[in-house]
């Protein structure tokens, strides 16, 4: 069972990373107009190879040193840092799918984004810019 | 730690004979796997998920360094039972061998569409060497981003955990439950699949069938599997995966106590010990029909899961008919991952015959029982995560194996097999229902 200084620590975690505010985006030119939670989580966990209209998906993911990485995986696949890696040791070593690239900061993802319709990413919500449409939000 | 390369004294004739006993003990050249570990460990520190090498090449690795302690000192144990050269108990009560081994994988992604991987794992082989083989080797083409085709050396697909048996920093155990992953003892083939991933509404689905051969080296002899026919598929919604596979195989087990037997019935029979005909031919050893299909689940919220499989193994062979099935379930409180999980492995299969000439019944006999008696595990554990990359785990389990015994036909003394999947049991081990206390301790790696 938990301890109680356990969970005072994960209440003080849980509060400071509820900080920032989470957008999933694509290129504005892509067909894509909304996802669901499910959608997103299978195709950063690489369940998923294509957007549901059938086009290839290239999800980007945050530096898993950010806080808007340990963000997103909370709300969106539900995992944390280890049991990412833990997932993905799954997959890597049988070769059938590789993680998402891992892109340093927002910024860098919504440019990738804005020149590649198959990209997909997640940024905060305040480095939105033309070029990239917010498909989801957690 | 030094390896213990000691003999360790063979019973052989009816009591409890396993027909995979090792056959070569002494001093083969024993490579202690540490240096390979150290450099390991070291690549293991960098938090990069892999090394990039440029060109499209990139290195990733996995590794675990594990002891096992087992009081009894009347039989190993091992992870994989028919593999397996050793394990721990009667040969060495701490051993690092049953756990440890380190892997390293080479992807080259040539182009968008075809891709190579090479993968080497070094562990402890059936001769006790340490020497570094292919697990898996192939070439991959998208056909299309839901349709890979890969050919070359892969790993079928029998169980849930197939993929990643020896990545144990992928999985929250010490190591996958040996009652179920003893069942099928392959570690990969040479053949193809496809890999299918269609969607349907929110459920996203991977269909694999397979083809391949196989031949794999186990104690004290050599399982071949040819026609390799398999379908492995699963569906996954949200936090819920339903998984069930299918392979169906011919197979060829070689051994000198199989050759010896199969010897002996070929004698017999000729000699008009019609007896000895009817099991040559139902026992057969050689291109045998042998299957398995299972079924499994797992839920993970993240903060709880709970996974379970279910399998059942027939052949046309002297080897068992046999059933096994494990559930686990574990909480993620941060960094700690307590477990616990019950493991099950029951056969169906007969381990006496009576039904011809003595000769007849005591090669019979004898085949039948170096198949493993019923066998039951809970195990309890914790898995701790000390960095993104690197897990300690914890591990006890409570062994406990079924008897088989009859009166010996000559002195009337009881005799029998109660060795489960423990390996090199000694005749006393073989003689009484046993219970066995294993405490392991591992630390995981992946980079």
């Amino acid at each position: 069972m938990p301890s109680l200084p356990f969970i005072l620590l994960t209440l003080i975690l849980a509060t400071r990373s509820a900080g920032a505010d989470v957008v999933v985006i694509v290129n504005a030119s892509s067909p894509v107009t909304r996802l669901d939670k499910n959608q997103v989580s299978d195709l950063f966990l690489g369940k998923a190879a294509t957007f549901p209209d059938g086009s290839q998906a290239v999800p980007l993911d945050q530096d898993n040193a950010s806080g808007l990485h340990t963000e997103f995986h909370d709300k969106v696949t539900g995992k944390s840092v280890s049991q990412l890696r833990a997932y993905w040791s799954k997959l890597v070593f049988t070769g059938k799918a590789s993680p998402p690239r891992e892109i340093p900061d927002s910024r860098a993802i919504r440019s990738l984004i804005a020149t590649n319709p198959n990209m997909i990413g997640y940024i905060d919500k305040g480095s939105v810019a033309p070029g990239v449409r917010v498909v989801y939000t957690p | 730690m030094a390896q213990q390369t000691g003999q360790v004294p063979q019973s052989v004739g009816l009591n409890g004979h396993r027909p995979h006993q090792t056959l070569t003990h002494g001093k083969n050249c024993v490579k202690t796997p540490s240096r390979l570990l150290a450099v390991a460990a070291t690549l293991a520190i960098q938090p990069v998920p892999a090394l990039e090498l440029g060109h499209g090449f990139s290195l990733k690795g996995f590794g675990t360094a594990g002891i096992v302690y087992n009081e009894n000192r009347q039989a190993d144990f091992a992870a994989e039972s028919t593999l397996a050269a050793s394990g721990a108990g009667r040969t060495n009560p701490l051993t690092y061998s049953v756990d440890t081994k380190a892997g390293a994988q080479l992807d080259w992604q040539a182009t968008d569409r075809f891709s190579l991987t090479a993968q080497m794992l070094v562990k402890q082989f059936p001769d006790r060497s340490w020497n570094p083989e292919l697990q898996w080797g192939f070439v991959k083409f998208r056909a299309s981003p839901d349709l890979d085709v890969r050919a070359g050396r892969i790993r079928p697909p029998i169980y849930l955990l197939s993929d990643y048996l020896d990545v144990n920093y992928a999985n929250p155990w010490v190591r996958p439950p040996v009652e179920f992953y003893s069942v099928t003892p392959i570690r990969h083939m040479e053949g193809g699949d496809l890999l299918w991933r269609p969607q349907t509404g929110s459920v996203t689905w991977l269909v694999q069938p397979y083809v391949g051969r196989s031949s794999t080296p186990a104690r004290g002899g050599e399982i071949g599997l040819d026609q390799i026919l398999g379908l492995n598929v699963s569906a996954s919604l949200g936090d819920f995966t339903l998984r069930t596979g299918y392979i169906h195989t011919r197979m060829t087990v070689t051994s000198n106590f199989m050759t010896l037997a199969f010897g002996a019935y070929d004698q017999l029979c000729r000699l008009g010990d019609v007896t000895a005909c009817k099991p040559m031919r139902k026992l057969n050893h050689k291109d045998g029909e042998a299957s398995f299909g299972s079924v499994g689940a797992t839920w993970d919220n993240g903060d709880y899961f709970v996974s379970g499989e279910w399998g059942r193994r027939d052949t046309e062979t002297s080897i068992a008919d046999l059933m096994s099935w494990y559930l686990s379930g574990g909480a993620r409180f941060g960094r700690w991952t307590p477990y616990l999980t019950y493991s099950e492995m029951i056969s169906d299969s007969p381990y006496d015959y009576d039904r011809g000439s003595p000769m007849t019944n005591f090669i019979t006999t004898g085949l039948l029982r170096g198949n493993p008696t019923d066998q039951r595990t809970v195990s309890l554990g914790v898995r701790y995560d000390l960095m993104a990359n690197l897990a300690i785990k914890a591990q006890w389990d409570h062994t406990t194996t079924e008897c088989i015994t009859s009166p010996d036909p000559w002195d009337g003394r009881q005799t029998g097999t109660c060795g489960g999947w423990f390996i090199l049991a000694t005749d006393a081990f073989n003689r009484k229902p046993q219970a066995v206390d294993l405490l392991s301790l591992s630390v995981d790696f992946v980079f």
